[in-house]
């Protein structure tokens, strides 16, 4: 029996990098899930690792900014399990530039998907999670959500913005045993790396481990752990919290 | 679930509260636990632990630096190693800023500052020999927030945090994780003493002014300690986190 056991939740922008990890440690804990994103391929990709370990899943493909797929999204979860739980609004995007550089279509791309997408994750979740007595969300924003970080003024803002929503979601959703939480990774490896840092890794990563106290960039993993204390109910007395899981980046 | 099979911890003032509960919930995972704590005659509370040979009592003032020599000691005599440190011995004093005496800042200042840092001095070396451990710091909402007339105890407790990021830093190296617990309101021993003679009744008013609109559970905070104390949060070392019903998102 895990923590998660009996729970139906959604994990958006599931077909890689740290959803993907949550998908395969929520599924491990027990949850049955839909997992969500815009790539059909690397989707069935996700529910083969999940059966892997043995899960429950089911793929639905999602633009997070898109609010009919959110309706379409709820409806197949509903229709397929009965319930909604849990829902991890991961699905993110960053733009590292210089503010110079940085347009405004840059701003609202990651406006639209950092906290349209979490914002209207959580209205159209919320109805189902109330008829549930309650349940909880988690939002994946950054430790830049909290902090500064140069070429990230856009990623920042957007990260920044996402964590208010969390925290009044937290609020408002008190009442109805609605947890909503915010989860900020650190450095953390996934096929995304290489697309910002370059193709090969050995160049950079002594350098992106150094930059970490504890000396390696994370796994998805480390955060998927976090994410399914958060979803269990050893977690009921905690919401509106930020958990960093950057192995001591923003201590310093 | 086993989180914490093979595992030895400390846990002071562990006979009640936050820290009963976080020491039996240690033992059901699989852990061996040291509760220490100031009054002897409170240790009957956690005499079954002690009974199945899942815990040790050890009577400590945790702010005198003597007493943990005989901690450590009696941890490695029962139970041969060190992992896990729980600084959850602390207290507070609610008093307004024009009657607080220098003695009281210097109660509070060793209580919930000294203790901890004696508390990982004195674990340090056997968690860097032991290739690492994991230590968590209760401190309060009121470390970053004030709350009430708590001005000692706020300040005590931040200086408590930022004790616990520096020792983050420094034992990152070492694959030693320091993290601070936040515990907002949480139905513990001192507020039930605390509570006048209808504490279910106090316990009601006090629930409108949470969020989730319910005082907390010492259960609950010990949960967060479990997940952090694990390997489980193998990546999580330095931060603040709060278990507080929603309070401090406000």
């Amino acid at each position: 029996m895990g923590v998660l056991s009996g729970k139906v939740a959604i994990v958006t922008g599931a077909t890689s990098g740290i959803g993907k990890g949550c998908a395969i440690e929520m599924a491990k804990a027990g949850a049955r899930l839909v997992v969500t994103g815009r790539n059909e391929e690397r989707g069935a990709n996700t529910v083969r690792l999940v059966r892997e370990v043995g899960g429950e899943v089911m793929f639905v493909r999602q633009d997070v900014t898109d609010e009919g797929d959110w309706i379409k999204v709820m409806d197949a979860t509903i229709a397929a399990y009965g319930r909604l739980d849990c829902l991890l609004n991961n699905a993110g995007e960053a733009v590292v530039k210089p503010l110079e550089e940085l347009t405004l279509d840059h701003l609202q791309f990651l406006l639209r998907v950092d906290l349209d997408g979490p914002f209207l994750g959580m209205k159209h979740a919320w109805p189902h999670l109330k008829r549930a007595g309650g349940g909880t969300i988690m939002n994946m924003s950054s430790i830049t959500g909290q902090k500064g970080g140069a070429k990230g003024s856009a990623y920042c803002a957007a990260k920044g913005a996402q964590l208010a929503l969390t925290r009044a979601g937290a609020l408002e959703g008190a009442a109805h045993n609605i947890r909503v939480n915010s989860i900020h990774p650190g450095l953390i490896w996934t096929e995304g790396v290489p697309d910002v840092m370059g193709p090969n890794p050995e160049t950079y990563l002594p350098r992106l481990r150094a930059s970490v106290p504890m000396g390696e960039v994370g796994e998805t993993w480390h955060v998927g752990t976090a994410v399914v204390f958060l979803a269990s109910d050893e977690a009921s007395y905690i919401t509106g919290a930020e958990l960093n899981v950057d192995g001591g980046k923003s201590a310093t | 679930m086993s989180l914490l099979a093979g595992k030895v911890a400390i846990v002071t003032g562990g006979t009640a509260g936050i820290g009963r509960a976080t020491a039996e919930l240690m033992a059901a995972h699989g852990a061996k636990v040291t509760i220490t704590g100031r009054d002897r005659g409170r240790a009957d509370a956690i005499r079954p632990l002690v009974e199945r040979g899942e815990a040790i009592f050890v009577q400590q003032d945790a702010t005198h630096e003597t007493t943990w020599d005989l901690v450590v000691t009696a941890t490695l005599h029962a139970f041969g190693r060190v992992d896990i440190l729980v600084n959850n011995a602390g207290r507070i004093i609610v008093k307004p800023l024009a009657q607080l005496s220098h003695e009281d800042m210097r109660l509070m200042l060793a209580a919930n500052l000294d203790a901890a840092f004696l508390g990982m001095r004195a674990v340090w070396p056997l968690l860097a020999e032991g290739g690492g451990g994991a230590i968590v710091n209760v401190s309060a909402l009121m470390g970053e927030r004030a709350v009430g007339i708590g001005l000692a105890y706020s300040a005590a407790k931040g200086a408590q945090q930022a004790l616990t990021k520096a020792a983050a830093r420094e034992g990152a190296v070492l694959n030693i994780r320091v993290n601070s617990i936040l515990p907002g309101l949480i139905w513990s021993d001192g507020w039930q003493r605390m509570a006048g003679p209808e504490p279910d009744k106090t316990k009601a008013g006090l629930a409108p002014t949470i969020p989730l609109q319910r005082v907390g559970e010492p259960r609950e905070v010990a949960e967060a300690i479990v997940f952090l104390a694990s390997d489980q949060a193998r990546a999580i070392t330095g931060v603040d986190w709060a278990v507080d019903g929603g309070k401090s998102a406000g």
